[in-house]
C-alpha cells in the first residue's frame, strides 16, 4: 500500500472550510449526497456548485505536496496514452503526460487513490510521478488524446 | 347323553333301511327256510327272531323320526319366512318345500353369479388404482429426485397408455401465450403435430370454461372428427384442462382407435388424477426453480454460489467505477479436474473442496466474498484491490492451501482479473481469470 506524506493534517473538506471556500453546513450536505450516491468528496463539491474544480486541485496540491497543472494548454505525446488503455484513465480520471526513462508521469484528478498509482505502476511497469489536475481537464484530454489512440 | 346305537346314526339313511329290512324280513326268511328244510328249530331261535324283528322296527321308527323331525324343521323354517302354509299332507309340502328350495338355490347361485362379476370388475378396479396409484408414486419419485420434467412427462403418458389401454396420450402444455406445445406424446410416431393453438375451434369449450372435451359413440363431434382422425389416427378422443391457479395451462389427451367404443367414467376419473398431477409438478417445478434462484450458497463448499458472484461481482464493479476504486477477482482452479476425480474418487474431491473453501474463508479480508463459480473452480470478489494486491493475496493464498491440504495429484493454480485493467463486468472478469 502507498503512503502519502500530508504537509497538512487535515481533510480536504476542513481545508476547504478553512479557506473559506465552503461552509460547515455546504460540507454537511456534500457528505450526505456522497453517502447516498458514492464518488468523490471533491467532486460532489464541485457537482453541487459548493466549489470550483480548480479550488479542489489547489488544496489537494497544498495538502498533499503534488505539484498543480492546467492540462487546457498541454500537449500530450501521442505514443504515452498507449501505455495506459483508455478504460483504466476514465476509471481511475488520470492520463500519462510524460515519461523520461523508468519514470512514468501522470496527471490525476484524485491523487489520494494508491490503487490507481499501484495499477499504473503494473501496466507500465514504470515508477509513477505523480501532477494534479482538475477532473474536467482530464476528462477533456482523454477524449481528445484517446479519440485518436483508441 | 350317550346315544345307544351311535355307530348306526354315523350310517347313511338307505343303509339304514337295508339294515331294518334284513332284521325284519330277511332274516325270517331264512329263519322259515331252515325250519322248511329240516323241520326242527332249537327254542331260543325263536327269542332271537323276536329280537331281530323288534330291533328292525326300531331302526325304522328312528329313520321315520329323523324324516319327521327333519319336515317338522323345514316347515317351521318355512312357515317362519311365509314361504309354505301349514298342511297335513306331509308328502305334499315336502315336495312343495323342495321345489321351493330349488327355486331359492337358483336363485341364490343366479346372485353368487352376480356378486362373482360384481367382485371381478371391482378386482379390476383396485388393481387399476393400484396401478395408477403406483404410477403416481413412481412420477413422485422421479420428480422428488430432480428429474428433467420432459422425463417425468415421458412417464406420465406412458402409464396412462399402459394402465387404460389407450391406443394414444399425450401432454401439451401453454409455455407460449396463444400456443399450446406438444411435451411428450406415446407413441411419438402416431402424433402428427407440434402446437396446437388456443383459437382452434374445437378447443373452445376447454378454453372457455375448462370443460372435458369428448368424442366417442356416445358423443359425437364432427368439429373434432378432422384432427382426432386425419391428424392422430383415433375415433376416439378426450381431452382434459390441465389447470395451475385456475388458469388452463395444458391439455391431456387420449384416443382410442376402436370403432365401438366409449370412454367410461373409471377412464375420465383417472385421466382426472392424471391431469390434476401433471398441475402439481409444474407447480413443484416452478417453486423448486423460485426457490434455486432464491439460493445463494454452494451446497458443498458452503461458499457463494455462481449465481450470486456474478450479481455480486457485477454490483462491486459498478461501485468501483463511481467510486474511481479499482475491483478484482482471484480464481483458484483445480487443474485436470476430470482425471483427478478419476484417480481420488467424488467423496474424497468433495472433501479437498471443502478444505480449501474453508482456507479461503479464513484468509478473507474485509469486504471481500468467497466464490464456487463452477465444479472446479472458487474464487474471492476482492472490492479495492489493485492488480498487484490481488496477485499478492492470490498468491499468499495457494501457497497456504498447498501447505494445508497435502493431497497427492492435487494441481492448484490462480490467477487474478481487475477492474479497470481486465474488464467492466464480472462476465468479462471471469472470464478473464478463467482464461489465463
Amino acid at each position: 500500500m502507498r503512503y502519502f506524506k500530508k504537509r497538512i493534517d487535515k481533510p480536504l473538506g476542513e481545508l476547504l472550510i478553512e479557506k473559506g471556500l465552503i461552509s460547515r453546513t455546504q460540507l454537511q450536505e456534500a457528505l450526505k449526497v456522497q453517502k447516498e450516491r458514492g464518488g468523490l468528496i471533491g467532486e460532489v463539491m464541485v457537482s453541487l456548485g459548493f466549489a470550483k474544480e480548480e479550488d479542489i486541485a489547489h488544496i489537494l496540491s497544498l495538502q498533499y505536496g503534488f505539484p498543480y497543472l492546467p492540462l487546457e494548454h498541454y500537449e500530450i505525446p501521442k505514443e504515452l496514452v498507449k501505455i495506459i488503455p483508455k478504460q483504466v484513465a476514465s476509471q481511475y480520471c488520470l492520463i500519462p503526460i510524460d515519461k523520461i526513462g523508468s519514470t512514468l508521469t501522470i496527471a490525476m484528478a484524485n491523487p489520494l487513490n494508491p490503487q490507481a498509482i499501484d495499477d499504473v505502476e503494473y501496466i507500465s511497469n514504470s515508477d509513477v510521478q505523480i501532477f494534479v489536475a482538475t477532473a474536467s481537464d482530464i476528462r477533456k484530454a482523454i477524449e481528445r488524446c484517446y479519440a485518436e489512440n483508441p | 347323553m350317550k346315544k345307544l346305537f351311535l355307530p348306526l346314526e354315523a350310517l347313511s339313511l338307505k343303509r339304514r333301511i337295508f339294515i331294518a329290512f334284513c332284521l325284519i324280513s330277511l332274516l325270517p326268511l331264512l329263519v322259515v327256510g331252515f325250519y322248511l328244510a329240516y323241520k326242527n328249530l332249537p327254542s331260543y331261535t325263536y327269542l332271537i327272531l323276536g329280537i331281530n324283528i323288534l330291533l328292525g322296527w326300531w331302526i325304522i321308527v328312528q329313520i321315520l323320526n329323523s324324516i319327521t323331525s327333519i319336515i317338522k324343521k323345514t316347515q317351521e323354517n318355512f312357515s317362519l319366512l311365509g314361504e309354505v302354509k301349514p298342511t297335513e299332507d306331509e308328502v305334499k309340502l315336502l315336495d312343495e318345500i323342495f321345489d321351493k328350495m330349488t327355486v331359492k338355490v337358483r336363485k341364490s347361485f343366479q346372485e353368487l353369479r352376480e356378486i362373482s362379476k360384481t367382485t371381478e370388475k371391482l378386482n379390476e378396479e383396485v388393481s387399476e388404482k393400484i396401478a395408477l396409484l403406483s404410477a403416481i408414486l413412481q412420477i413422485n419419485d422421479l420428480v422428488s429426485q430432480g428429474t428433467d420434467i420432459k422425463e417425468v412427462f415421458r412417464l406420465i403418458v406412458r402409464r396412462i397408455k399402459s394402465i387404460l389401454n389407450f391406443d394414444l396420450t399425450f401432454i401439451l402444455l401453454d409455455l407460449e401465450k396463444g400456443l399450446f406445445s406438444l411435451e411428450a406424446g406415446e407413441p411419438s410416431q402416431n402424433i402428427n403435430f407440434k402446437t396446437l393453438s388456443k383459437d382452434d375451434f374445437f378447443l373452445k369449450p376447454l378454453i372457455e370454461k375448462g370443460e372435458v372435451i369428448l368424442l366417442d359413440q356416445n358423443n359425437p363431434r364432427r368439429e373434432l372428427e378432422n384432427f382426432s382422425k386425419d391428424i392422430l389416427g383415433v375415433n376416439n378422443l378426450v381431452l382434459l384442462p390441465i389447470f395451475l391457479k385456475r388458469e388452463i395451462i395444458g391439455i391431456l389427451g387420449a384416443g382410442v382407435k376402436s370403432l365401438e367404443f366409449s370412454f367410461s367414467e373409471e377412464e375420465l376419473d383417472t385421466l382426472k388424477t392424471f391431469s390434476k398431477h401433471i398441475s402439481f409438478i409444474i407447480e413443484h417445478q416452478r417453486i423448486s426453480k423460485r426457490i434455486k434462484d432464491l439460493e445463494i450458497n454452494d451446497p458443498l463448499t458452503g461458499l457463494y454460489n455462481a449465481k450470486f458472484a456474478k450479481e455480486r461481482l457485477d454490483e462491486e464493479v459498478k461501485r468501483a467505477i463511481v467510486n474511481q476504486r479499482p475491483c478484482g477477482f482471484i480464481l483458484i482452479k483445480i487443474k485436470n479436474f476430470r482425471d483427478y476425480i478419476d484417480k481420488i474418487g467424488v467423496l474424497a474431491l468433495e472433501s479437498v473442496l471443502k478444505k480449501i473453501a474453508n482456507i479461503m474463508k479464513d484468509s478473507l479480508e474485509v469486504g471481500q466474498k468467497a466464490v464456487r463459480i463452477s465444479e472446479d473452480s472458487l474464487g474471492i470478489i476482492a472490492p479495492e484491490k489493485s492488480k498487484a494486491q490481488l496477485e499478492k493475496q492470490g498468491s499468499e493464498l495457494l501457497a497456504k492451501i498447498k501447505q494445508e491440504i497435502l493431497a497427492e495429484g492435487l494441481d492448484l493454480v490462480f490467477s487474478v482479473a481487475e477492474n479497470p485493467i481486465d474488464g467492466a463486468s464480472a462476465e468479462e472478469l471471469i472470464s478473464k481469470a478463467s482464461s489465463i
